[in-house]
């Protein structure tokens, strides 16, 4: 049924996950006395025997009415989600593996089964009578100031632990006796996993190394918002349900380490039914017919089909047309085929071109008299789309403008490659090169250039460049005039026959 | 310019031949045709059917009833008129229509360019390898409340029933809030869609059956069972809740130990699943308890509808540490 691997117990592979009981701290969060001593001994014996010592005090600290945010690796279901999570258990996963039994709930030190001293409690939103978890002094959780306000019991703690801030929420009893774990409970809702994913996200769990896992209690049943609060259970032990000493009437004063909201979807069928229904869903009033998973057709009823026009309507219906009735722009009122983009079968991709006007792309059949719209409406609405976003409609303006411009400048070259092959003869091989490149740089460059190696090689002709100065004889250019001439937009034959006709042409 | 008279003809075939030179010249100088970046996405988007009305796309309100799962293909046809409708605004002289003309090769391949990559673009992600530009594009469109129930409701597509070719993602979108549509793009029809749950982290909780609560037995690892293996005959412990229900809290020791339910506890150990001489602690609770997302595979050619899977786990457990 599932796809599984199996494998062997042994150290962690990649893609694997390990699920602890429990790590228990060698050394739980208390004060600590390390003392050492050294005798020395073989000494004769009527010397006094020495004797050293020396003590060290030490702490071991772990998050006691705090929590840093660091601590917390995710929690479940997402903060600020949401999603259906009727069927799921919410949990916070922590980064240190043995955070949940660094403490007890009596504040003794820990046997080997203590339960873990964190629980998470799900509240609705709405239950909590508005309540939300406010910063107060440590002193003031122990001992509130309010009559029928029950704190944790029995905790032994330095004045600076009591001055220190924390989160504390006040819940009324009878919601805390509803939805606590019990004493017994809480060993089966903590335990740690080792991850080993190489690198791979596995449904999400993509972090390595070791965490320890808190779970909650409760079901998210019915929709709506719901806050998720991780307390510390530290001095609590007797007010959970089936304790020695269960609070009833007032509220309990519980230290909140964490929370986090989320709110669930109004229904709680599963997934994977959903999806499988899919699979029954028949047609209304008609079980045999099922509807839940086809092409994109649209559903005809035709008991029979003998004639050939039923032949053609059912063809059509069975490849995506819809009839739809149609205002054609005459006034006359007929009905026409109409096929969106979904069709249920591959088309091939024909090659007629762009059409000009929507118009053009309507389809008739001459036999029945039927116009098919598909494509028609398809052009109007590719057209309202690109009309109704201004700055496509700008970048197309610009784009075909920059085709227009090289286009212009296309048909100049041509004609003036015409126009210099009328006005002068040239050897094939230089027409070859003109015409290949349209540059009129070119023409100009060979005009001037390589006709007059040409031109050197006939007897008695030298250049006038040669001949003359930079002068202002007509028509003979200096070298800049020449390159001022290339790079401005002027026409050479036009600049010619004003040079040479001045301002009144012919 | 000399200007000089001709008769249209002459100037419109000129006019004709210079703009094709010109796109052919682009062709030959291999740089792709030079249709500017913003327009090829922009098209690509319309090819996509972003933004097209959906009257246009589901011409009747019967095609697509409550709780279906409708497929399809793209017709190339249709978006290539799309395409072209939208290449057609502010043309006001044949100068225009023959730019259009000569240009509507060079836009629809660059349309085509741009389609398979516009997903990536859009979520910021590097281009996929090998797309397939210009190809057989089918999808689907799910009416369902799992698609308003579970947002992040994902789908993927394969060529191949064992799910080794998969086809490329192009769109998935919901139009409304319980409508999906998808698109996928690749060389051949898809033999095989997955719709899937969401992917969540490793998570816990229970399998709701007309108002029960049940979770499926899984092994520990133990007894021939291996740890986390869903028992092949599906069987199902039934979870106890505190009071009637209606809070949803689970009555976690009922839950394990009680002998009348029965708990985990007698049920594991009856099946060999247990070992007698471990107790059963909050990691064997955890796995237990463990869920993961479904997923439900659509196959092509099938007559009815394939089983849902669950999306499959790799875990065992150890004792303290």
């Amino acid at each position: 049924m599932t796809e599984i691997k199996t494998q062997s117990v042994g150290d962690l592979g990649p893609g694997q996950i390990a699920f602890y009981e429990s790590v228990r701290p060698p050394l739980p969060a208390q004060q600590y006395r390390l003392s050492a001593s050294q005798t020395v001994t073989g000494l004769p014996p009527d010397q006094l025997t020495p004797f050293y010592t020396l003590g060290q005090r030490f702490t071991v600290a772990a998050p006691r009415f705090t929590l840093d945010s660091s601590a917390i690796q995710s929690v479940y279901p997402p903060a600020q989600s949401l999603g259906n999570y009727s069927d799921s258990l919410a949990h916070v996963v922590l980064t240190q593996r043995s955070l949940p039994w660094s403490r007890t709930l009596d504040d003794k030190p820990a046997g080997p089964k203590a339960p873990p001293w964190m629980a998470v409690l799900l509240c609705r939103t709405d239950e909590l009578n508005k309540a939300t978890p406010t910063r107060m002094t440590v002193q003031k959780v122990i001992h509130p100031d309010e009559k029928d306000v029950v704190g944790p019991v029995d905790l032994t703690l330095t004045d600076e632990e009591l001055a220190q801030g924390c989160l504390a929420i006040d819940l009324d009893d009878t919601l805390f006796g509803n939805i606590a774990p019990q004493q017994n409970e809480l060993q089966y809702l903590a335990h740690v996993r080792a991850v080993n994913t190489d690198g791979k996200e596995i449904l999400g769990v993509d972090a390595d190394g070791w965490f320890s896992v808190v779970i909650g209690n409760r079901l998210p049943l019915t929709g709506g918002a719901y806050t998720a609060l991780l307390v510390s259970l530290e001095g609590q032990g007797t007010h959970l349900p089936g304790g020695s000493a269960v609070p009833t009437g007032g509220k309990i004063r519980l230290v909140v380490l964490a929370s986090w909201t989320f709110e669930g979807t109004a229904f709680n069928r599963n997934f994977t039914d959903i999806m499988q229904a899919l699979g029954t869903r028949h047609a209304p009033g008609d079980p045999k017919d099922l509807i839940g998973i086809r092409l994109l057709q649209m559903p005809y009823k035709m008991p029979t089909v003998t004639t050939d026009a039923q032949k053609k309507v059912k063809e059509a219906l069975d490849i995506g047309f819809v009839p739809l009735s149609t205002v054609l722009s005459d006034g006359e009122n007929t009905v026409s085929w109409y096929r969106g983009p979904l069709v249920p079968v591959i088309t091939k991709r024909d090659e007629y071109g762009p059409y000009q006007f929507s118009d053009h792309a309507i389809r008739y059949d001459p036999d029945d008299g039927i116009f098919d719209m598909s494509y028609a409406v398809a052009w109007q609405i590719g057209r309202l789309l690109a009309l109704s976003d201004p700055a496509f409609a700008q970048a197309m303006y610009n784009w075909r403008i920059g085709d227009f411009r090289k286009t212009d400048l296309a048909m100049t070259r041509r004609r003036f490659i015409a126009q210099m092959r009328r006005a002068l003869p040239l050897p094939t091989a230089a027409a070859e090169l003109m015409a290949q490149d349209f540059g009129r740089t070119t023409a100009m460059a060979f005009a001037a250039h390589d006709l007059a190696p040409v031109l050197l090689a006939l007897p008695h002709i030298t250049r006038r460049e040669q001949k003359l100065p930079a002068g202002a004889f007509p028509g003979v250019l200096p070298h800049d005039a020449l390159e001022i001439l290339k790079d401005s937009d002027v026409e050479p034959i036009e600049w010619a026959l004003s040079r040479i006709f001045g301002a009144s042409r012919p | 310019m000399v200007k000089s008279w001709e008769p249209r003809a002459n100037h419109l075939a000129e006019l004709f031949s210079a703009s094709a030179d010109r796109s052919v010249q682009a062709d030959l100088a291999g740089a792709g045709d030079d249709i500017p970046k913003p327009i090829a996405d922009w098209l690509a988007r319309l090819r996509l059917l972003y933004g097209v009305p959906f009257e246009c796309l589901v011409a009747d309100a019967r095609m697509m009833p409550t709780e279906t799962i409708r497929f399809f293909f793209i017709d190339r046809n249709w978006t290539d008129r799309l395409v072209e409708g939208a290449m057609s605004i502010g043309t006001s002289s044949t100068r225009h229509l023959v730019h259009a003309a000569v240009a509507g090769s060079a836009v629809r391949r660059a349309a085509d360019r741009a389609e398979p990559r516009l997903r990536a673009q859009l979520r910021n992600k590097p281009e996929p390898e090998d797309a397939v530009e210009g190809g057989l594009i089918s999808g689907f469109l799910l009416r369902s409340v799992a698609v308003s129930g579970w947002p992040g409701i994902e789908a993927l597509a394969y060529t191949d029933v064992e799910r080794k070719q998969p086809l490329q993602l192009m769109r998935i979108d919901r139009l409304s809030a319980d409508l999906l549509f998808c698109l996928f793009t690749g060389s051949a029809i898809p033999a095989c869609v997955l719709v899937r749950e969401p992917p969540e982290t490793l998570h816990f909780g229970v399998q709701t059956i007309d108002q029960s609560h049940l979770a499926y037995l899984r092994g520990l690892g133990y007894g021939g069972y291996a740890a986390g293996f869903q028992l092949t005959d599906g069987s199902m412990q039934k979870v106890a809740v505190r009071g009637d229900g209606s809070s949803g809290v689970v009555d976690v020791w009922n839950t394990v130990n009680s002998t009348t339910l029965p708990g985990f506890v007698k049920t594991l150990t009856d099946k060999g699943i247990l070992d007698p001489a471990t107790t059963f602690g909050g990691a064997e609770f955890a796995v237990e308890m463990v869920r993961s997302a479904g997923q439900q595979p659509f196959q092509h050619g099938v007559a009815s509808l394939p089983p849902a899977e669950q999306r499959s786990l790799t875990f065992f457990l150890r004792g303290e540490a």
